[in-house]
């Protein structure tokens, strides 16, 4: 089987050329992807933070936080050892698993505002029937009270009559 | 209003300050005694067994821990600092060798091991500069940290906070007993 001149040259472009602009990733790149991760991951713990505060389990998210850290310091040694498409790699993992983390936080956030939401107004309503009962307690309580009054006053009057 | 509906009156306002109350309490955030915590142990997992003297190519294995006592989780990170008797601490003002970062759960301890060899020295008149060094997998070249005889050096472990209005890492030193340190001499080979 014999190959054409040109068909040659492509096999040969994209065996050395292509491969070599893939990993072609320098310092600044890694280095700026790994600034991105970090931030990301910044972000994330103040999501985190804030789920917690509202009320929700935040244990499984720092699990997975705490993931992105160690993606994020790979990235970093690999950035030291000089493999730069590694460290950039690594960072744009840490940053993905970071983002996740900041979703996961947000929904979290927002259920937790909600049950407590509901908890408020549960309260409220709790509030609201207590004083319609007690209402309800004190008119007939009264008027029981009234009655009874009345009826051991009348007993009295009877017994001084006959007493006459 | 007759003595009866009084009496109903103030019982009523009674039960709903009551119960007012119970709801009041019981969804307050509990006053929180928050601290930090960081504390080394020796190889054992003691407190009496530090290395005193360490050689060239020896390794000291301690243990590095950190609980989270405060009432959220906290983004912290161990600074690891190699000084010596001339440098003051809590925060040394010198750069971290390593530094190692984890967010801890409320009431979480984080525990791990540090290894630290010296790989190199060299003399320098009367004194012992310390060149290379490895701490777990990561070997740190180009240093230049004088000591006297080689006596007198110390690994200090810093706790650092994330703070989030500034954006970045603040020594914890307010947060309670946040750094330490072993002192050791170098066994310096003839």
């Amino acid at each position: 089987m014999r190959f054409s001149s040109p068909f040659l040259l492509v096999l040969a472009f994209s065996c050395v050329v292509l491969p070599a602009a893939s990993s072609a990733v320098g310092y600044d790149d890694a280095w700026a992807a790994i600034f991105r991760a970090q931030s990301s991951i910044e972000t994330a713990y103040g999501g985190v933070v804030e789920a917690e505060r509202a009320g929700g389990d935040v244990s499984r998210l720092i699990a997975d936080l705490n993931g992105a850290l160690e993606t994020l310091s790979s990235a970093r040694r690999s950035l030291d050892e000089g493999d730069y498409g590694s460290a950039s790699n690594y960072a744009i993992e840490a940053e993905r698993r970071a983002l996740a983390v900041s979703d996961g936080a947000r929904l979290m956030r927002d259920e937790a505002s909600r049950v407590a939401s509901n908890v408020r107004v549960l309260i409220g309503i709790s509030l609201a029937v207590l004083l319609v009962a007690l209402g309800v307690f004190s008119h007939f309580g009264l008027r029981w009270l009234r009655n009874r009054r009345v009826r051991e006053t009348m007993r009295m009057g009877v017994e001084e009559g006959s007493a006459e | 209003m007759d003595e009866e509906t009084t009496v109903l009156v103030a019982v009523g306002v009674a039960a709903v300050l009551v119960f007012a109350t119970v709801v009041y309490i019981t969804f307050q955030p509990k006053p929180a005694n928050e601290f930090m915590e960081l504390y080394v142990l020796d190889s054992n997992h003691g407190t009496v067994d530090y290395v005193r003297n360490l050689g060239v190519n020896e390794a000291v294995r301690s243990y590095v821990g950190v609980r989270n006592s405060m009432s959220t989780a906290q983004y912290v990170a161990v600074y690891v600092k190699l000084s010596n008797n001339t440098v003051s601490a809590g925060p040394c003002p010198l750069p971290p060798l390593v530094r190692y970062e984890r967010v801890l759960a409320k009431g979480e301890t984080w525990e791990f091991p540090l290894n630290v060899t010296v790989t190199r020295t060299e003399a320098q008149g009367k004194y012992t500069a310390v060149t290379e060094l490895k701490v777990n997998n990561t070997m740190l070249k180009d240093l230049r940290l004088l000591a006297e005889g080689g006596k007198g050096y110390r690994m200090i472990f810093e706790l650092w906070l994330y703070d989030s209005s500034s954006e970045s890492f603040q020594f914890a030193g307010s947060w309670g007993k946040v750094w330490a340190q072993f002192w050791f001499n170098l066994i310096i080979p003839k």
